[in-house]
């Protein structure tokens, strides 16, 4: 069942400068589900406007089966759907503890509940645990995305959308997260996530969309796709 | 309690008991009147700057109105002060709230807004009708000509603007708006309500100048558009509160003892220096000690956050 769904989206940043046109979108419950696309595709652009950061000029998103479309930004923590953004979304200057119990936000002054949900993702990342005194600035790239996703995760969301959780990191740490999302699948946590290392988001993904100059290209299962996906690609590299 | 608790708490008791004193010690009333009253400022500004990162050039418009709120209630209406000086407070909420919207603007464009916005109404009340608002005259106030208990008021308006700077950089809210300040998206992302806390410290930001406005008022019983919604206020508020470090609760109460002594030092003995003084004031501070001299110790002994806050 489709816990997030997106009908016939229109987006823009500016104007009539449509970046998404007429997209939809479905995300299987438990399951992972990887937008692929060349650069200015609007992958980004999609995930944004999942998490309300922009409202869709046409279209209608909806959490199971709910319409969520024009929620502000900070109530969807409350819904139980996640964010981890592209860039850098760590405080650098709070040390890495202290940006967890920022994650904690909406638990407002429940220490208990603060303290068991940092223990929690401190088992699943031990580094965060080992680091929780340094300044979240001083972490490795690898770290500081550990701790993003970290911290995404301490509401206990059902669905986590993930923003190119690898881009910039060493293959050996992009491995770590890539396994991060099949436990996450495996605790029927749904994972949508934009990614550029296709053959490695390919590998762990259920569903896969390909967008293409802000259109919806090609959808369906790993399976549908395993011998067309290189054809699919080829043009995006020359 | 904490240190730094306890440094800072016995601080303000020993400062209040020696300026609750003054008026009866051989020393200069109004000097430590408008000590107090640019302490209370640069506070004030310090919630919006320091904690939101939000410059509002036009300041001196929240003060502006809280003057003219308050001589207008009193000579026009009859209205007694203390109740005239609390409306001063609510026109200086209802005035945030009808610029709320420019809070959607951001840097400098917020800045320029408000430049803008306070010269408006600096127009606006000086061509208001004359039998109401007196005018580029402006209105006299000496009928309740009452130093002592208006110096008073004063100082419950500082201390209370310092204690609410203490609370708010401990308080959720406070940890809201420097997340806000530092990653808007990412505190948004975590749950916090951008728009909500950043309009609460709006408000907070502009009540207090405004009730200021309405005690000065009182105290010079004098009100004229001029000296009203005079620029310098915000530049000095601004320069004031840097010299001694945003974001920091000491940091605006050091800046505006400091600065402010040096500028009646200066005007005492080089009335046309002062200025001059207060440009290449700005242009060191802005080379040399961008967080200003609390904001650097801090910064060069983070240790020290243990005793200052």
């Amino acid at each position: 069942m489709a816990i997030i769904e997106a009908e016939n989206l229109t987006v823009s940043y500016y104007g009539d400068i449509d970046i998404l046109k007429d997209v939809s979108f479905e995300a299987e419950e438990g399951r992972i589900t990887t937008i692929i696309g060349p650069n200015g595709a609007g992958k980004s652009t999609l995930l944004k406007t999942l998490y309300g950061l922009l409202i869709p000029k046409t279209g209608t998103i909806r959490f199971r089966g709910k319409s969520i479309t024009g929620l502000k930004v900070h109530r969807f923590i409350h819904t139980g759907i996640a964010y981890v953004p592209q860039l850098r979304s760590i405080f650098p200057d709070l040390t890495v503890r202290e940006n967890l119990e920022l994650g904690t936000w909406i638990f407002k002054k429940d220490r208990k509940r603060v303290d068991r949900a940092i223990d929690e993702v401190c088992e699943r990342f031990p580094i965060l645990g080992e680091k929780r005194k340094t300044r979240a600035g001083l972490l490795s790239g690898g770290q500081q995305k550990i701790l993003e996703i970290g911290r995404s995760l301490l509401t206990r969301p059902s669905v986590c959308l993930l923003d190119e959780p690898t881009a910039t990191l060493a293959p050996r740490i992009a491995e770590q997260i890539y396994r991060t999302m099949v436990d996450l699948k495996s605790e029927k946590i749904t994972v949508v996530m934009v990614d550029q290392r296709v053959r490695q988001a390919f590998d762990v993904s259920d569903h896969l969309y390909i967008l293409e100059l802000g259109r919806n290209k090609a959808s369906g299962t790993r399976h549908e796709f395993e011998g067309s996906l290189k054809e699919m690609i080829k043009g995006w590299l020359t | 309690m904490k240190t730094y608790r306890k440094t800072t708490l016995s601080v303000i008791v020993i400062a209040t008991l020696f300026l609750a004193m003054v008026p009866v010690l051989p020393l200069s009333k109004p000097y430590f009147f408008y000590m107090m009253f640019w302490i209370t400022m640069a506070s004030a500004f310090n919630i919006i700057y320091g904690f939101v990162g939000y410059l509002p050039f036009g300041y001196v418009m929240f003060y502006g109105v809280g003057t003219y709120v308050t001589a207008v209630l009193w000579s026009r209406l009859g209205v007694p002060l203390p109740l005239a000086i609390l409306c001063s407070g609510a026109a200086g909420l209802v005035l945030s709230l009808a610029f709320a919207p420019t809070l959607r603007l951001k840097g400098i464009y917020f800045a320029i807004v408000n430049f803008a916005s306070a010269m408006v109404l600096r127009i606006v009340v000086a061509n208001l009708p004359e039998a109401w608002a007196g005018g580029s005259f402006g209105i006299s106030l000496s009928g309740a000509y009452k130093p002592l208990a208006s110096y008073y008021l004063m100082l419950a308006l500082t201390v209370a603007s310092v204690v609410v700077g203490l609370w708010l950089s401990h308080s959720r809210l406070g940890i809201a708006l420097r997340c806000i300040r530092d990653d808007e998206a990412a505190a948004a992302v975590m749950g916090i309500n951008v728009s909500m806390s950043r309009l609460k410290a709006w408000m907070l930001a502009a009540v207090i100048p405004s009730l200021a406005g309405g005690i000065e008022a009182w105290f010079t019983a004098i009100v004229d558009p001029d000296t009203s919604f005079n620029l310098m206020s915000t530049a000095k508020t601004i320069v004031y509160a840097m010299f001694g470090g945003l974001g920091t609760i000491t940091g605006p109460i050091f800046g505006a003892v400091f600065m402010y002594g040096l500028d009646d030092f200066i005007w005492g003995r080089f009335p046309l220096l002062n200025l001059l003084v207060l440009g290449v004031t700005i242009i060191f501070l802005i080379l040399f000690l961008p967080r200003g001299v609390v904001g650097s110790l801090i910064q060069r002994w983070p240790g020290l956050r243990k005793i200052i806050e």
